[in-house]
């Protein structure tokens, strides 16, 4: 058999790969709008699969650009998985990468396809999903609550920085922005409260972002210490926290102290 | 040497099934013999008697580690060489799965007019002359 018969073969199967892709995005669709009605693990799992496969196939198939749409969906899953939700905005990007996924089965008919515009869009997309990304700092002189504090938060569409004592946490804040810190009350070198009083007094663009202290000894600390949220270091203090960065961070603009 | 004849392709992804025996077995001359699943290869593998196998590493259920450690536990596929086809081919990934037992790793996406050259490379370093 000639390489020309050998491509001859290719091309059918990638033309049999791109006649099942509008039935594969209306599956992915499907699942997609099923998920966000009613979370469903099954459902989700099977939704992952199915990008993954589309990944897989479009590759082996030559067809690089649905690899990196799939790719795209596939990150954004992985980031809304551990949550159990589907929010809107996740829907809405996930089902424009199904809208691309449809544009590059249709161009990668054509006799010389361009998929520039469809590259455009997945640049456009993947920048909306770095720009919706909140940036935390950590505070935080304990790396092993450092570590529970970014596995808490790992749902979250968050960017998060760790500073291991109070004094490079300022350094921090006085350089770059931030959309929120959280504070362990026994930071070395600077400790928590100190910290926030300093930062409420800095007249940097860091001056009023919502900050939330976490601690095991809630007593004495003055009312004008500029926290927003206290949370105890207790059985609840992962739903605490979790919940208050969603609240005041995620659904809110910065509503400052 | 031996020259390599028979082949045991492990991948859950019909479209990439289909390519692959195309490239090993139209452009490679091999014979091969393709298992869906790795509970299928474990059914099928030992009357086959492959000389070589080619194992996926993400498919849902048992996934190629998992299916290469209990591969090992057949006695007729103790030796058989195993090289492991994925997209995650960072040196210190690849390093991991030469860890597991594989003598090679595939990147995947893979070019069907070369894989069964590649293939054929990864089996002569095995059985030299």
């Amino acid at each position: 058999m000639s390489h020309h018969d050998v491509q001859s073969m290719l091309v059918a199967l990638r033309a049999d790969f791109l006649d099942a892709v509008p039935e594969r995005c209306d599956q992915l669709e499907a699942l997609i709008l099923a998920i966000e009605k009613n979370w469903d693990q099954d459902k989700f799992e099977a939704l992952f699969r199915h990008v993954h496969s589309l990944k897989g196939s479009g590759g082996t198939h030559g067809l690089g650009i649905i690899t990196a749409i799939c790719h795209h969906l596939e990150n954004l899953l992985t980031e809304i998985q551990p949550s159990h939700q589907m929010t809107r905005p996740s829907v809405v990007r996930a089902l424009a990468c199904a809208d691309l996924l449809r544009q590059a089965e249709t161009e990668a008919r054509q006799a010389r396809p361009s998929f520039t515009t469809i590259e455009t869009n997945l640049d456009r997309l993947r920048q909306q999903s770095l720009a919706s990304r909140k940036a935390g700092l950590i505070a935080e002189s304990s790396a092993a609550m450092s570590h529970f504090y970014q596995q808490v938060l790992s749902a979250l569409p968050v960017q998060l920085l760790v500073a291991d004592n109070g004094l490079t946490a300022l350094e921090h804040l006085l350089r770059e922005p931030f959309d929120f810190i959280i504070v362990g009350r026994e930071l070395r070198e600077l400790n928590g409260v100190a910290l926030i009083s300093a930062l409420r007094t800095s007249q940097t663009r860091n001056q009023f972002i919502p900050a939330f202290l976490v601690t095991s000894r809630p007593d004495g600390i003055p009312a004008h210490a500029g926290f927003n949220a206290i949370i105890l270091r207790d059985q609840h203090q992962a739903t605490q926290l979790r919940s208050i960065v969603e609240q005041q961070v995620l659904d809110a603009d910065n509503p400052g102290i | 040497m031996n020259s390599l004849q028979r082949i045991l392709y492990i991948e859950d992804e019909p479209d990439i099934q289909a390519v692959a025996s195309l490239a090993l077995e139209v452009v490679g001359g091999f014979a091969v013999k393709i298992c869906s699943s790795g509970e299928e290869a474990l059914r099928e593998a030992p009357d086959y008697c492959p000389e070589l196998i080619l194992l996926d590493v993400m498919m849902p259920g048992m996934d190629g580690p998992t299916t290469l450690k209990a591969l090992r536990q057949l006695s007729a596929l103790q030796s058989v060489p195993v090289v492991f086809m994925t997209a995650k081919v960072q040196p210190n990934e690849v390093s991991h799965y030469l860890s597991l037992g594989a003598c090679g790793v595939i990147a995947k996406p893979f070019d069907p007019m070369t894989l069964a050259s590649k293939v054929q490379d990864i089996w002569r370093q095995q059985n030299p002359d």
